[in-house]
């Protein structure tokens, strides 16, 4: 049974409440926040917690950080005890060691009171602009200990009944370098947090404390044991798959999912011990993608909460990069091992589904996330800015799925805003972004194309902005193929030093392929960068792995991924095995016969 | 069928059991909880086979592709790295010191006895060593072209040679020399050609890459059997249990195939089928060179080095190449410029009286010889790219033999050196003496 002691339409109507209470948070964030990645960019969570600090409902963000700012709630109860936590208090806490997952991400975290008894809370993250690490914005590649990576702050109170505590406030926003837009981040959190208590409040008034306390409780109920019955329908088995991050040096990850009955244990023994590189993950992050990898699989049509929880366990062996130990450094978790652990996650649970006939229908090639980049400096307008994030992770291309082709910039994660509000506020010209042609994973059903793109300086006063390269850095990161597909291209930054660009825009030569530009280009691992006059930036992001042998495609839609673009005709008849001819654009039929056959038996020939 | 296993295959209740089987052709693959992997025909490709944008793959991993052997359904493709594709596993460097201590930590600092500190970034297996290497006859070779540039080493009975862009793809050939075992070693960002006999008082090792010495951007070996680090420069081992132990040098020449070949015409050189099939007609430039520079050229010319050098002696460009004595503790090294100056460079280094011979830029580079032959010491000068001796004016050709006159038929003994560019050489021995030619 999955309601009980419920009627079912007060249960649908009132659990539906709660989830739309999380969405409102997240508009609230979206409208109030000060800074782009905020508004624009929707670096952010927002969710609501039983008063234990079980979850009860999460907006349409991360799973990961629902999970960790749960971890928040129960450290703040910890550190204070139910008889110093009041009504219209609000706390922050952002300690990686204790339940954030890296310092820039503050989890501001409200209790909700109700005739004065503490039925549950609320909580946002966004990631601040700037978090006084060594680094301007907060992910530090050269930070070698946490003590490099700014604030740390295992809980406080940032409003006491009700009353900003200025004294607090003032004290986090000037250890940052850019006091005011951390202090906007912050207002935001606090007004996304008290949205959310009036509402609860509100439903409380409505419909009485007993009565909401049970369907919260039912809710978590209900997702658990939907969540058991789907594992119970798959057979039970263990898989496997590995990672490896380049960090000064090859860094394993590796996972085994072992499926028994209606549980499910995610593995990490085998994973490389942490280095003194912030690639390094907490056991609760490690948990909380775990967590996400099950929402977006198993769990995506049910309600987000702690019942998805129950069934799993995570074994994740100490001191490794998945179970970081004091006082190493995590500042690039969240974009690094982080995005890793979801990949392995996905990769094993995807495998375990194509063993069910029933759940087979749900695998999407996996995708080992992308490289981005952020800068910072002045902009034209001679403001600074510690974060300009280029956000490009948002224009992934996805994987491939059974009898589907993966989404073309679909995005893993975030929002991008388009090349003319970049432009508008910041000091950069965008040469091009686009989808870059024969990035996707061939496969029967292909993988989303990836963005690519190139941008440099414009009217920026210092003529500098500086950069950090972060993300996945590995050639085997973006989407990985499935049952005979291919990788997507793999994700790379390079930065271009010294080129022509400016003769050719000079010469009205549209400076759009990045083998005209001259320079020298130059692979970035995680690192500082400068990004100077006559520089250019060239990021391209994951793309989708395919799905099945390329040489079983459709040739029409081949042929359409030419007519876009988004297959070269030299791909299409190397790879596909299709001939389009140059100047109709139509598929040559015996040709393509000719060609698949013969690629058939050449490959087969020479197989051991 | 009882459920699918995942595209393609199933698993089938049997009377003797469960099975994996091809949902295509129903070929059975093997009982449910082995590895069907293992009972497929298997096919590996360069990377780029999956398409033009993973050319970037090249060197590091490849492609490789499962077939059901029943029916050649297409059931896997995966990038596995290099080393997976050759012995099936991929085994991460675990430098054992002398106390039975466990060191795997990148970027961990590795303490040579005699020299100094060194910071190795460990990266093993990164590019796949060639362990059992094949011949041709020389004149009859195919590969390389005559333009091309060879490392030379000749024994009591035989001679052979290296083309560098296989070294340059490789890294290291574990050979044998008269039966001796030797390793051929390179190291692209810093040009350094080492060349060692690999036999110690344990036995013969055979060679591997273990990553970069960062400073130098060198070449850190580990060997087969104890995984002790070494440093190629130093042919000493800095880490594990063989730490101290010193290889010995074996002398060698760096020529164009073209001079190699008419120099030792029954010589044998590295046949280019070597398992891995790079293209040897050029050098790597993906990757590893495309961090620093487009082309090779310009890499040699830029002033930017692979990694930061604190120290940098600055009398010569970084990026010189040199020829380099470690002769008895006294380290001096050089520049292919200086030498070409002079052509025949006389010089006394630790009390030995040694000749470096380089007769022609465009053809060879320098090698040095002990100037001492029989009871004789002899000293040399070039005419133009003619040497000749000057106590019997007998001519002497690169490899030290004397062509015509009075000598001829006699040979030079050669001393073993090293060749770097100048960072390299000089972040590991910083105390070198540079040579330079006397005014004309």
């Amino acid at each position: 049974v999955l309601i009980r002691n419920v009627d079912p339409i007060t249960f649908e109507v009132l659990s539906h409440r709660l989830q739309q209470i999380t969405r409102e948070m997240g508009i609230t964030l979206e409208r109030t926040g000060g800074t782009v990645n905020t508004t624009q960019q929707h670096d952010y969570n927002a969710s609501l917690y039983r008063a234990d600090g079980e979850i009860i409902a999460a907006g349409e963000t991360y799973g990961h950080h629902v999970v960790c700012a749960g971890f928040a709630v129960k450290r703040i109860l910890e550190r204070f005890g139910r008889d110093e936590v009041f009504p219209d208090d609000i706390f922050l806490l952002n300690d990686p060691y204790l339940a954030a997952i890296h310092n820039p991400d503050m989890y501001v975290i409200s209790p909700i009171h109700f005739d004065n008894e503490l039925v549950g809370w609320s909580a946002t993250f966004v990631h601040v602009s700037d978090i006084g690490a060594i680094t301007p914005g907060g992910d530090s590649p050269d930070a070698t200990e946490i003590f490099q990576e700014g604030i740390r702050i295992p809980g406080i109170k940032l409003v006491e009944r009700g009353k900003l505590r200025t004294d607090v406030f003032d004290t986090i926003t000037h250890m940052t370098r850019q006091p005011d837009a951390v202090g906007l981040d912050l207002k935001c959190e606090i007004a996304a947090n008290n949205v959310a208590k009036s509402r609860v409040q509100a439903t409380y008034r409505q419909y009485g404390v007993e009565l909401v306390n049970a369907v919260s409780n039912e809710m978590i109920h209900y997702t658990e044991t939907a969540l058991r019955n789907r594992i119970s329908e798959i057979p039970d088995g263990a898989w496997s798959e590995e990672l490896i991050i380049e960090a000064d040096g090859p860094c394993r990850l590796a996972l085994t999912l072992i499926k028994e009955a209606d549980r499910l244990v995610f593995d990490f023994t085998g994973t490389d011990k942490q280095v003194k590189k912030g690639i390094n993950l907490p056991y609760h992050g490690t948990f909380g993608f775990c967590f996400g990898a099950i929402i977006y699989s198993l769990a995506y049509d049910l309600p987000k909460n702690q019942g998805v929880l129950k069934p799993m366990n995570v074994i994740a062996p100490e001191a490794t990069i998945v179970n970081v130990q004091y006082p190493a450094p995590l500042s690039m978790s969240t974009t690094s091992s982080g995005f890793g652990v979801g990949f392995l996650a996905s990769s094993v649970l995807m495998q375990m589904l194509a063993t069910s006939v029933k759940w087979r229908k749900e695998i999407v090639a996996p995708t080992a996330s992308h490289r981005n980049c952020r800068h910072s400096g002045v902009n034209q307008f001679g403001r600074y800015s510690a974060f300009i994030n280029m956000a490009h992770g948002a224009l992934d291309g996805n994987g491939a799925r059974i009898g589907k082709d993966g989404v073309d910039s679909g995005g893993s994660y975030m929002s991008c805003p388009n090349v003319e509000f970049m432009e508008l506020h910041y000091p950069i010209l965008y040469l091009f972004r686009r989808h870059a042609t024969d990035s996707a994973g061939a496969g029967r059903f292909r993988g989303g194309s990836g963005v690519e793109s190139a941008h440099m300086l414009h009217d920026s006063p210092e003529g500098k902005l500086k950069g950090i390269a972060y993300g996945v850095a590995s050639l085997r990161n973006s989407g990985h193929g499935m049952f005979g597909g291919y990788p997507g291209a793999p994700s790379i930054m390079l930065i271009v030093e010294k080129t022509r660009v400016k003769e050719l825009i000079g010469t009205n030569r549209p400076p759009v392929d990045v083998a005209e530009l001259g320079g020298r280009p130059k692979l970035l691992p995680y690192c500082n960068f400068e990004l100077k006059e006559s520089d250019v930036l060239y990021m391209r992001v994951a793309s989708g792995g395919g799905y099945g042998d390329p040489l079983e495609r459709e040739p029409e839609l081949v042929r359409k991924d030419v007519a876009n673009d988004i297959v070269s005709a030299e791909t299409a008849r190397n790879i596909y095995g299709v001939a389009v001819e140059g100047g109709s654009g139509e598929v040559d039929e015996p040709a393509t016969r000719e060609l698949r056959k013969k690629a058939r038996e050449s490959e087969f020939k020479g197989a051991e | 069928v009882t459920y699918p296993l995942r595209e393609n295959l199933e698993v089938v209740s049997a009377a003797s059991g469960e099975r994996i089987r091809c949902a295509r052709c129903s070929h059975v693959f093997c009982r449910l909880g082995e590895d069907w992997k293992n009972k497929c025909q298997r096919r590996s490709f360069p990377p780029a086979k999956a398409g033009p944008l993973t050319q970037e793959l090249t060197g590091r991993y490849r492609l490789e592709k499962l077939y059901c052997p029943g029916c050649g359904a297409l059931l896997d493709s995966d990038m596995i790295e290099e080393t997976s594709a050759r012995d099936g596993t991929a085994k991460k460097l675990e430098p054992v010191d002398s106390r039975g201590h466990v060191m795997s930590f990148p970027g961990q600092e590795y303490k040579a006895p005699t020299v100094k500190t060194f910071r190795v970034r460990l990266w093993k297996d990164l590019i796949t060593v060639i362990r059992e290497p094949k011949f041709v006859e020389a004149r009859s070779a195919s590969y390389p072209s005559d333009d091309d540039w060879v490392v030379g080493v000749e024994g009591k009975n035989e001679a052979k040679a290296y083309p560098i862009k296989v070294l340059a793809w490789r890294h290291i050939v574990n050979d044998r020399l008269d039966g001796r075992p030797i390793a051929v070693t390179y190291s692209s960002l810093c040009r350094s050609v080492v060349v060692f006999e690999t036999d110690t008082a344990g036995g013969a090792h055979v060679f591997g890459v273990a990553g970069l010495n960062i400073a130098a951007s060198n070449l850190a070996m580990y060997d087969d059997e104890t995984l002790s680090l070494w440093n190629q420069l130093l042919t000493e081992a800095l880490w594990g249990k063989l730490t101290g132990t010193r290889l010995a040098q074996v002398p060698f020449m760096i020529l164009r195939f073209r001079e190699w070949k008419s120099l030792y015409p029954d010589g044998r050189v590295l046949s280019s089928d070597l398992g891995l099939q790079f293209d040897y007609t050029s050098y790597p430039t993906a990757m590893m060179m495309r961090e620093f520079a487009e082309t090779w050229e310009e890499y040699e010319r830029s002033e930017n080095l692979p990694n930061p050098v604190p120290g940098l002696d600055t009398r010569l460009h970084p990026k010189t190449p040199l020829l380099a004595l470690n002769y008895d503790g006294i380290v001096k090294v050089y520049p292919y410029s200086e030498c070409f100056k002079v052509r025949a460079v006389n010089d006394v280094v630790a009390g030995q009286s040694l000749v470096i011979l380089f007769a022609s830029e465009k053809n060879q580079t320098p090698a040095a010889y002990l100037r001492r032959l029989d009871d004789r010491e002899l000293s040399f000068r070039a005419e133009a790219s003619t040497i000749h001796d000057e106590q019997t004016g007998s001519t002497w050709n690169i490899a030290g033999a004397a062509v015509a006159g009075k000598l001829k038929g006699k040979k030079l003994i050669p001393i073993a050196a090293a060749h770097c560019l100048w960072f390299g050489w000089w972040a590991t021995f910083p105390d070198s003496v540079i040579y330079t030619a006397p005014p004309s």
